[in-house]
C-alpha cells in the first residue's frame, strides 16, 4: 500500500489512520518508514489518526477535529501542553497519564458526538461541555489566535470572559 | 482464587478433502496463571499469540488440551456440562466487538434477561426490576430496555454487554479487548465504568488487550505471551520497569507514547521479521528466531518460565 502511494515521489501523502488495526511492533515498522519518507525524501504527510501516542512521536503540527470543523491547532507541544479547547483536554483526559506515576482516574468526555445531520446552532462540543456558557449553544465561537502557530475555537478564549482557567485547572 | 496450570490449546487441521495428514496449531502451549480475589491480570501480546484463545479455554468456550483451571478448589476444566452449569453463572465473559456479541433481533431488556432466565433466578416483575437495576447500573435509561442494539452507539452497546455479564452476579469477568473497538473518550467511559464495577462487587478480572497503557493504568499482574506461551509474568509497575524477556522490552518500546517531549527521547528496540506460524513453531525457545540476544542454547532447549525475582517470572536463558 506504501509502495503504490509512493510510486511517483510525490510531493504529499495522505495517511487515514495507517496503523489503526495493527500490532505496536508492526505499528512501529509503519511509523519508522513513513518517517523515512519525511526525513529522506522529504514527502509532508498528512496523517489521520485517533491515537494520541502515534501524534506525539510523528507530528509536528496537530489539528483537532470535532463535529466537522478544526477546534484547535497548533505545534505539536502546544497542544499535548498547552491544549486550550475543553475538547483537547477531554481527549488528553481519556488516555492514562503516559509514562510512570501513581495511576490517576481517567477523565472520560460525556456524552456521544453530535448528529451533523443536525448540527447545533452554536459549538458542536457545547452539549459535552463542562465549562459551555449560555452563549456556546447559540453562537460558533470565533477563532482565536493565541500563538503565531497556535489557534482556538473556544468562548472561553473571549476577552469578555473574566478568567481563562489554565490547563491545571482543568484537571490535567 | 483462580489458577491456571499448564493450559494447552491446540487445535487439530486436517490437510486435504480426504482427511490425510492431520496439523496440529498450538494456539495456548502451556500457560500457567493465578488471580487473587478483586484483582485484575492483564495478558497481553500481539494478534494470533493466544491470548484469547488462553482466555477462551480458562472460561470454557474452548475445550482445553491439557492444564487445569481451579476455581473455588475444584478443577473445572474436567466438568460436564451440567456440573459446570453452577461455575458458568460465577466466570462471565466481556467480548471485544459490541455489534457482533449482541443478538440484533433481541431488545436490551431479552438480552440482559437471557441470562436471568438459564440460571433461573428471577421470575416476573422481579425480573423486570432486576433488569432495569442491571441498566441503570451500567449507565444506560431505563427505557433503553425496549430498544435494540443498532440504536445504540458503540459504547453504549458495550455498556449492554457489560449488563448482560453482571445479570448473574459473576465473581470473575474476563474482559476480552473490551475497548479496542471504541472511541478515546469513549473507552475512558467504560474503563472508569469496569474500575468502579470492580470496587462495588469486588469482581476479579482477567483482561485481554493489545493496549498497553491502558494495561498499564488497569492491571495488578501482567502476563506477556507469545506464539502461545507466557514469556513473562510481574506485577505491573514490575514488568514496565524492569522487564527481563527480551520480547517485553520489544514489545514495549514499540508502545507509542503520548507525549510529545518523552516520544523525542524514548529509544525503540526494532524486531526483524514476523511472528512465526503456531503450526511449526520454531525448536526451543519460541522467540529465538527474532530475538537479538539468541545463542545455540535458544535452538536446544525451551527456557521455562522461572522466577528472576520476587513475583517476577521470565521464560528466557538468559533472563536471571
Amino acid at each position: 500500500m506504501i509502495a503504490i502511494a509512493i510510486a511517483c515521489e510525490p510531493k504529499l501523502v495522505i495517511a487515514d489512520e495507517p496503523t489503526t488495526a495493527l500490532d505496536v511492533t508492526i505499528q512501529a515498522q509503519i511509523l519508522d518508514l513513513l518517517r523515512g519518507l519525511k526525513d529522506k525524501l522529504e514527502t509532508s504527510i498528512v496523517l489521520i489518526s485517533h491515537d494520541l501516542g502515534v501524534i506525539a512521536s510523528m507530528c509536528s503540527r496537530v489539528f483537532i477535529m470535532y463535529g466537522g470543523r478544526v477546534v484547535e491547532s497548533g505545534l505539536v507541544d502546544e497542544i499535548f501542553y498547552e491544549a486550550s479547547h475543553p475538547y483537547a483536554w477531554g481527549l488528553l483526559g481519556s488516555i492514562p497519564e503516559p509514562g510512570e506515576g501513581r495511576r490517576r482516574k481517567l477523565v472520560p468526555i460525556p456524552g456521544s458526538p453530535p448528529d451533523l445531520m443536525a448540527p447545533p446552532a452554536g459549538c458542536a462540543f457545547a452539549a459535552r461541555c463542562a465549562k459551555a456558557m449560555r452563549v456556546c449553544a447559540r453562537e460558533q465561537p470565533p477563532v482565536t489566535r493565541l500563538s503565531a502557530t497556535h489557534r482556538a475555537e473556544c468562548w472561553l478564549l473571549d476577552p469578555r470572559v473574566a478568567k481563562r482557567p489554565s490547563a491545571e485547572e482543568a484537571g490535567l | 482464587m483462580i489458577e491456571v496450570k499448564g493450559l494447552k490449546k491446540h487445535f487439530e487441521l486436517r490437510n486435504g478433502f480426504f482427511g490425510g495428514k492431520t496439523r496440529t496449531l498450538k494456539a495456548v502451549d502451556g500457560v500457567s496463571l493465578s488471580i487473587g480475589k478483586g484483582e485484575t491480570f492483564s495478558l497481553v501480546g500481539e494478534s494470533g499469540c493466544g491470548k484469547t484463545t488462553a482466555a477462551r479455554t480458562i472460561a470454557r468456550i474452548y475445550e482445553p488440551t491439557e492444564g487445569a483451571v481451579i476455581y473455588g478448589g475444584a478443577d473445572i476444566s474436567r466438568l460436564g456440562r451440567k456440573e459446570l452449569l453452577p461455575y458458568r453463572k460465577r466466570m462471565q465473559m466481556i467480548f471485544q466487538d459490541p455489534y457482533a456479541s449482541l443478538d440484533p433481533r433481541m431488545t436490551v431488556g431479552e438480552i440482559v434477561g437471557e441470562a436471568l432466565d438459564i440460571h433461573a433466578l428471577r421470575r416476573g416483575k422481579d425480573r423486570e426490576d432486576r433488569i432495569r437495576e442491571l441498566v441503570s447500573l451500567v449507565g444506560l435509561k431505563s427505557d433503553h430496555v425496549g430498544r435494540y442494539p443498532h440504536e445504540f452507539s458503540g459504547g453504549q452497546r458495550q455498556r449492554v454487554g457489560i449488563a448482560r455479564a453482571l445479570a448473574v452476579e459473576p465473581e470473575f469477568v474476563i474482559c476480552d479487548e473490551p475497548i479496542s473497538a471504541l472511541d478515546v473518550s469513549i473507552q475512558a467511559q467504560i474503563i472508569n465504568m469496569l474500575e468502579e464495577l470492580q470496587e462495588k462487587f469486588r469482581l476479579t478480572y482477567l483482561f485481554v488487550s493489545h493496549d498497553l497503557s491502558m494495561v498499564r493504568h488497569i492491571s495488578r499482574d501482567v502476563g506477556v505471551m507469545y506464539l502461545g506461551n507466557l514469556v513473562e509474568v510481574a506485577g505491573v509497575d514490575e514488568l514496565f520497569s524492569g522487564m527481563r524477556h527480551p520480547y517485553t522490552k520489544a514489545l514495549l518500546s514499540a508502545a507509542p507514547i503520548a507525549d510529545p517531549r518523552r516520544a523525542r527521547e524514548a529509544s525503540r528496540i526494532a524486531l526483524s521479521g514476523d511472528v512465526p506460524s503456531p503450526l511449526d513453531p520454531p525448536s526451543g525457545c519460541p522467540f529465538r528466531t527474532r530475538c537479538a540476544m539468541a545463542k545455540g542454547i535458544c535452538a536446544e532447549s525451551k527456557p521455562e518460565l522461572k522466577a528472576v525475582a520476587e513475583g517476577h517470572l521470565a521464560a528466557c536463558h538468559f533472563a536471571g
